[in-house]
């Protein structure tokens, strides 16, 4: 399967990137889960082309479950998706798809360098009897200077810091030049210093490349930081335009089925809303820089 | 010197010896640093005892004997080689990890490796009670002769093959199974494929070189390449002339000592395995020099 | 959907499953296996029919029960415990085997190291009346140095045979007749257990037996005479006192030590003991898997001849029968 850089072909009369239709899901044993609860209840969403979309919500909420419908390793009880017009299935086999996920299930011992943990994904296609050829090489290089990674991409994986290795995977990511980049949890165990770089990462991802990203955090200041629009996802979809619209309140009502969770440093609970965002959100991040004004 | 002495006097009896050892030196080097990386070694284990539940199949259909045509010889190995695949799947299909972690594998190879006893026991038992197994499933490389020799040249090629021709999802799959999951590479598929290629790999070097040799081969090659590079192709490379090195110097020893050669080739290769520890460490922290080949 | 609780050890139970239903079958297998030899063919011990009471003997391996045999009452049981096919060494006795030694009026073993278990059981549960022959002790042969003179030496005057004295002694028929008439008086103590006078009878067996051992003497003396002094290979160190008897030399034996395969330098030994001595073929026993035997007759173009060290219970007819492939083996056929 050939991947055409360019992607310049799309079945005709689709404007989002990534449709939503009233898109339920439950999965039928799920040992966490309580019993009959789906996990997804009626999802509406359309996604532009080149937005940088976060999702936010609580653990159990659906958000990496929304991810696996995105990719076809799931498929909705009800409803339908469609990415880039397809199928989701038929878009991550054609290479249009790419997915960092959450934990690393790589093996820190394994005798390999950044670099060529980018190769992997890059040569997949290539047919067994043909060796690694420059453009898999190019492509290598290319991704990983785009995500900053060129200093260290011929040290052992291994060896690496976990900022360092979130930038190899997504240079790994979109080593196939992918349209559609799905990040689940991506500044998890990252500070405070990273999270602003990898801020400035997805919006250099936006500008160089024609790539749509869905950002899935339960992280408030990753999302905002990032995104565009951000989505509030509790089983259900509450939506708003921008990060400033995330009032404590809002929060609140999408974070209350884990009203006692702790997710990232920022503690929600409907009662001590404001006092906890007041608290917690250090000066700068939550969105308030670039909306102009904290949320109240 | 002995050696030189037996290889040009007696060429026929050990010279086929020496040509098996390295086959199977070639078949399951690459294989042991994939068994290494993913922590396959018990399964390699399981696999050997499953062994014994093979031979008590043959049974059943008459091939457990200790003098059978060439033909009959062949079906015994397919029958225990089948046994011993099917063995190997089920403990894939047993620790499947979708939600389990790597204990589970453990549980059943265990289960597998008694389960198999107990059946090729039972079944010896009623079909060929005079068949001396231990002695015939656990063979001695010295016994080997050119045919054998042979097989185990094909055998190697065989397998050395089919990892060639894999080796991309292989290696993805090995480094990462999530990622290479989510890049579309038939992880399950990956996994069956490596089990199969252990199973033929164990029962090939169990026949013709005993269970210890067989085990000792399928780790000790991996573990000592690994501490020598960061690089896979490196590692491989290295892996394969360990397990040769390891096999030439351990015939020597055993022809110059008189000690069985299995064991005079584990000596070797623990030593390899030893001197690689010392280097490795002694070197510079893995790093990858130069430029990516 | 299933409740919460049966679907959180839902992966659990699967296993659980799987191995509940793993063991079921090996339990059943087991149940059956153990108990199917027993309907057919128990191949842990070889019968002859009871009918009354009589004398119960119980014997280590087939050859005795050959020997004993002549020596009891029609109708005795005698019991092997060693099942055919199996090598005489190594053989691990089961407790059912210790279990039918302990009622036995008569046990009769070789010694000399081949029965250890056995010797240690007569000696822990000793039985009042029951009579027991070991031979080697009969024969006044130790387990020491004194039998050396008895088995082979390579040409460096090694001994061959890894016990260092040789438990083959009932492959020599003049032994096998120095030992009857112990064989003899024991069969009349085990006739008075069972409470039967059997001096009679056993008398008049002991001197019928005695003449056919010597008979077989002589047949093997006329037929080897024209062969004194050819040298055989042998798989194991079975045949040195039979050799030495009638005037063969065992030139090297493939597997001095039963248990483990030949070395290297005993590889090359044999090969280079049949390019010397004009030995007419390899012998191997069919107890063992003689493949190292077959590839090194085969490169040396020797053929491969299968000599019976235990038989299958008719201890004249397995001598006979050594004797008539030794013979044509000699002569080069």
């Amino acid at each position: 399967m050939g991947i055409d850089p360019q992607h310049e072909l799309h079945p005709p009369g689709f404007a989002a990137a990534v449709e939503y239709r009233g898109v339920s899901f439950a999965y039928s044993a799920r040992a966490a889960d309580g019993p009959s609860v789906p996990v997804l209840s009626d999802v509406t969403l359309s996604v532009s082309h080149r937005e940088r979309l976060g999702i936010l919500g609580p653990n159990g909420g659906g958000k990496s479950t929304l991810l696996k419908l995105t990719l076809g390793l799931l498929k909705p009880t009800r409803g339908t998706i469609r990415v880039l017009g397809r199928e989701p299935s038929a878009a991550r086999a054609e290479g249009l798809v790419a997915y960092v996920p959450q934990k690393s299930g790589a093996e820190p011992a394994f005798p390999i360098s950044a670099r060529q943990a980018v190769l992997q994904a890059a040569t997949l296609h290539l047919p067994p009897w043909k060796r690694t050829d420059a453009e898999s090489f190019r492509r290598a290089e290319w991704a990983l200077s785009l995500v900053g990674a060129s200093e260290y991409a011929d040290r052992h994986a291994g060896s690496l810091s976990g900022g360092q290795l979130q930038r190899v995977w997504i240079a790994r990511a979109l080593a196939n030049r992918p349209r559609l980049l799905l990040l689940d949890e991506p500044t998890v165990g990252i500070d405070p210093a990273g999270q602003q770089q990898f801020s400035d990462l997805l919006a250099r991802l936006r500008n160089e490349m024609d790539l749509t990203i869905l950002v899935v955090s339960h992280d408030l200041r990753t999302v905002a930081a990032g995104c565009d629009r951000v989505a509030c996802l509790a089983r259900t979809l509450h939506f708003h335009d921008a990060p400033g619209g995330l009032t404590p309140a809002v929060l609140a009502e999408v974070f209350r089925h884990d009203v006692s969770a702790i997710f990232g440093d920022v503690h929600i609970d409907a009662h001590r809303a404001v006092e906890c965002s007041h608290h917690h959100a250090p000066a700068g991040s939550a969105g308030g820089d670039r909306e102009g004004g904290k949320a109240p | 010197m002995k050696t030189l002495e037996y290889l040009r006097d007696y060429p026929d009896l050990f010279w086929p010896a020496c040509l098996a050892a390295v086959a199977l030196a070639l078949l399951c080097s690459m294989l042991s640093v994939l068994v290494v990386l993913k922590r396959m070694a018990f399964i390699g284990q399981g696999i050997s005892h499953a062994g014994f539940g093979g031979i008590g199949l043959a049974a059943v259909f008459g091939l457990a004997s200790a003098s059978l045509s060439p033909g009959a010889t062949i079906a015994q190995f397919v029958v225990v080689l089948a046994f011993c695949i099917a063995s190997a799947l089920g403990v894939g299909i047993l620790s499947s990890p979708q939600k389990q972690g790597e204990t589970h594998e453990d549980t059943a190879i265990g289960i597998v490796l008694v389960l198999s006893m107990a059946i090729g026991s039972v079944l010896v038992g009623i079909y060929s009670p005079r068949f001396q197994w231990e002695s015939f499933l656990f063979g001695y490389l010295l016994n080997t002769g050119w045919a054998d020799a042979w097989v185990a040249v094909g055998v190697s090629a065989g397998v050395l093959g089919a990892l060639f021709w894999a080796r991309r999802p292989l290696a993805f799959w090995a480094f990462d199974p999530r990622a290479a999951e989510a890049f579309g590479v038939r992880t399950g598929a990956v996994r069956v494929l490596l089990l199969v290629l252990l199973a033929v790999a164990t029962v090939t070097a169990m026949r013709l070189a005993g269970v210890v040799l067989a085990s000792a081969l399928l780790i000790l090659p991996g573990a000592a390449s690994l501490k020598l590079s960061s690089r896979f192709g490196v590692v491989m490379g290295l892996s394969v002339a360990c397990a040769v090195a390891g096999v030439l110097a351990g015939l020597v020893l055993s022809f110059e000592t008189n000690w069985p050669p299995g064991p005079s080739i584990v000596f070797a290769l623990t030593a390899v395995y030893l001197a690689s520890s010392v280097a490795g460490r002694v070197a510079a922290a893995p790093t990858v020099e130069g430029v990516v080949r | 959907m299933r409740p919460a609780a049966e679907r959180r050890t839902g992966t659990g139970l699967r296993v659980g499953l799987r191995v509940a239903v793993a063991s079921a079958i090996v339990s059943v297998a087991g149940v059956v296996g153990l108990g199917l030899p027993g309907c057919t063919d128990d191949p842990g011990a070889t019968k002859v029919s009871v009918s009354e009471k009589r004398v119960s003997a119980v014997v280590t391996i087939a050859p005795l029960a050959g020997i004993v045999r002549e020596l009891l009452p029609a109708g005795s049981e005698v019991t092997i415990l060693m099942p055919p096919g199996r090598s005489e060494h190594g053989y691990e006795f089961t407790p059912k085997d210790l279990a039918t030694i302990g009622k036995a009026d008569l046990v009769v073993q070789v010694g000399l190291g081949l029965e250890p278990k056995v010797e240690q059981f007569l000696r822990e549960h000793p039985s009042e009346g029951r009579a027991e022959v070991v031979l080697g002790q009969v024969l006044g042969i130790s387990e020491g140095a004194e039998g050396h003179e008895h088995h082979a030496h390579d040409e460096h005057g090694n001994c061959l045979h890894d016990h260092g004295v040789d438990p083959h002694v009932w492959l020599d028929p003049v032994l096998v007749a120095e030992a009857v008439p112990a064989l003899a008086e024991a069969v009349i103590k085990a006739g008075a257990r069972t409470k039967e006078d059997l001096t009679g009878t056993t008398r008049a067996a002991q001197e019928q037996l005695i003449k056919r051992l010597r008979e077989l003497d002589a047949e093997y003396a006329e037929a080897l005479k024209p062969f004194q002094g050819r040298a055989i290979v042998t798989h194991h160190a079975a045949w040195g006192r039979l050799a030495s008897r009638y005037g063969l030399r065992v030139a090297d034996v493939l597997r001095p030590a039963e248990s483990s395969e030949p070395t290297p330098e005993q590889m090359a030994s044999v090969v280079e003991a049949l390019k010397r001595e004009n030995v007419p073929a390899v012998f191997i026993e069919p107890q063992y898997d003689a493949k190292s035997a077959r590839r090194i007759a085969d490169q040396a173009g020797l053929p491969v001849k299968t000599l019976d060290p235990l038989g299958e219970g008719d201890y004249f007819a397995m001598m006979r029968s050594n004797l008539g492939v030794l013979v044509s083996a000699l002569n080069g056929k």
